[in-house]
């Protein structure tokens, strides 16, 4: 014979509610309407606002560099706008700066370019210069007949 | 007659502007070139003589680009020289102010100077207080001169050195999945370590002169080494102790 009064008068209940709703409801307090009160509405949109924050934390880094967007023909991040102007102050544009910067061997990225654009001018004039010389001497090798000297910025160090 | 001259004038310009083309970069055009003008040259002994090679400007006869001479490769080497021997001095002298250096580090480049915080998202074998040497250097840069590296400059050169100041956790960032109407949702939250490094020490290893023709950043700035002005391109010129700071 099974005796099951003890354990039916023992209920195991739920005593720490309230701070299960909290633990979701402080996350909502800034929104608007009732879903920064009611714990139904909020656990929706909470719960939607951390698979948002999710996403757009991997879409922070790639929107820097590009930004995909219906009106965007090209797709620029801040960086590369920001390059593509300091650029075109000294007459060049992004692509030739960028491409004959990295003919060059500098491997400088476009968040440090961004930087140095806003923060070091001379030195953005000076990697501007090289990367317009070395546009020069790449048009002299490829109309050139192949008999001149090749340049001197053109060189390629070697690393073992 | 019209259209046999007319014919005739479709080669001449096209071997025009082929020697053209060469000609723009000032280098003498090659064998290439005299096989598209042989033909139309024996034609051309019936007109008027005109000096070698001239070419009335017509708007054929150059090509559409603008035309542009590189420097001779003697006078080059010579002003090379004199400006990277005006940047050894400057640096054996130690007359420059705040330095900023390009690192690569933990898998990001950083443009720092000295006394500038660090941010690594990393957990790195580090003791709080140590001090580390950061060696991947791209580019070093004072006022008055930028020191490029293809793509790193060697270690011999300048010195990058940091300090951990503490390694913390990063605050509890949640990666929530959910899927609608299927009763699929899942979080998780996580919390990574990040050491903090602290105060960048920066300086030049004092002895070894630029090797490599690493020029190209100075080539600019020469017109401002006449001008010692105080301020320079970070900001207010603060201490320049820095200057004196040079390996032991």
């Amino acid at each position: 014979m099974v005796f099951l009064t003890v354990p039916l008068w023992l209920r195991s209940r739920l005593t720490d509610r309230y701070w299960r709703v909290q633990e979701v409801l402080r996350h909502a307090r800034h929104f608007r309407g009732r879903k920064n009160r009611c714990y139904r509405l909020a656990v929706r949109a909470v719960t939607r606002a951390f698979v948002k924050c999710t996403r757009a934390r991997r879409l922070k880094r790639r929107s820097m560099r590009t930004v995909s967007g219906p009106g965007d023909e090209r797709k620029t991040g801040l960086w590369i706008r920001r390059i593509t102007a300091a650029s075109q102050e000294h007459g060049l544009k992004y692509p030739v700066f960028v491409g004959n910067l990295i003919k060059c061997q500098v491997e400088l990225n476009r968040k440090v370019l961004a930087d140095l654009a806003i923060y070091e001018p001379k030195t953005f004039k000076s990697l501007a210069a090289l990367a317009k010389r070395r546009r020069q001497e790449g048009f002299a090798a490829a109309l050139g007949d192949g008999k001149e000297p090749e340049g001197i910025f053109s060189r390629v160090v070697q690393y073992h | 007659m019209a259209a046999a001259v007319a014919a005739w004038a479709l080669p001449v310009t096209f071997g025009r502007v082929v020697s053209a083309c060469s000609r723009s970069i000032r280098r003498p055009p090659g064998p290439g070139a005299a096989s598209l003008w042989s033909a139309p040259r024996r034609f051309r002994s019936q007109i008027a003589s005109s000096p070698q090679g001239y070419v009335p400007k017509t708007s054929l006869s150059s090509p559409p680009w603008p035309e542009t001479v590189l420097p001779e490769p003697a006078e080059e080497t010579r002003h090379h020289a004199e400006v990277v021997g005006k940047v050894n001095e400057l640096i054996a002298t130690g007359q420059y102010g705040r330095l900023f250096a390009v690192v690569h580090f933990a898998s990001h480049q950083w443009k720092v100077t000295s006394e500038d915080l660090i941010l690594i998202e990393n957990e790195l074998d580090v003791a709080c207080g140590e001090r580390i040497r950061l060696e991947k250097v791209l580019l070093v840069g004072a006022d008055n001169f930028t020191l490029l590296g293809k793509p790193l400059l060697g270690k011999d050169l300048v010195r990058v050195e940091a300090t951990v100041i503490e390694k913390t956790e990063s605050w509890p960032k949640i990666n929530m999945k959910f899927k609608k109407r299927k009763n699929y949702k899942e979080e998780k939250k996580k919390i990574s370590p990040e050491p903090t490094s602290a105060s960048i020490f920066l300086y030049f290893v004092c002895g070894t002169p630029p090797q490599h023709s690493l020029v190209t950043g100075v080539q600019v700035h020469t017109q401002d080494l006449n001008l010692r002005t105080p301020g320079h391109q970070n900001g207010p010129d603060k201490l320049n102790h820095y200057a004196a700071r040079l390996a032991p």
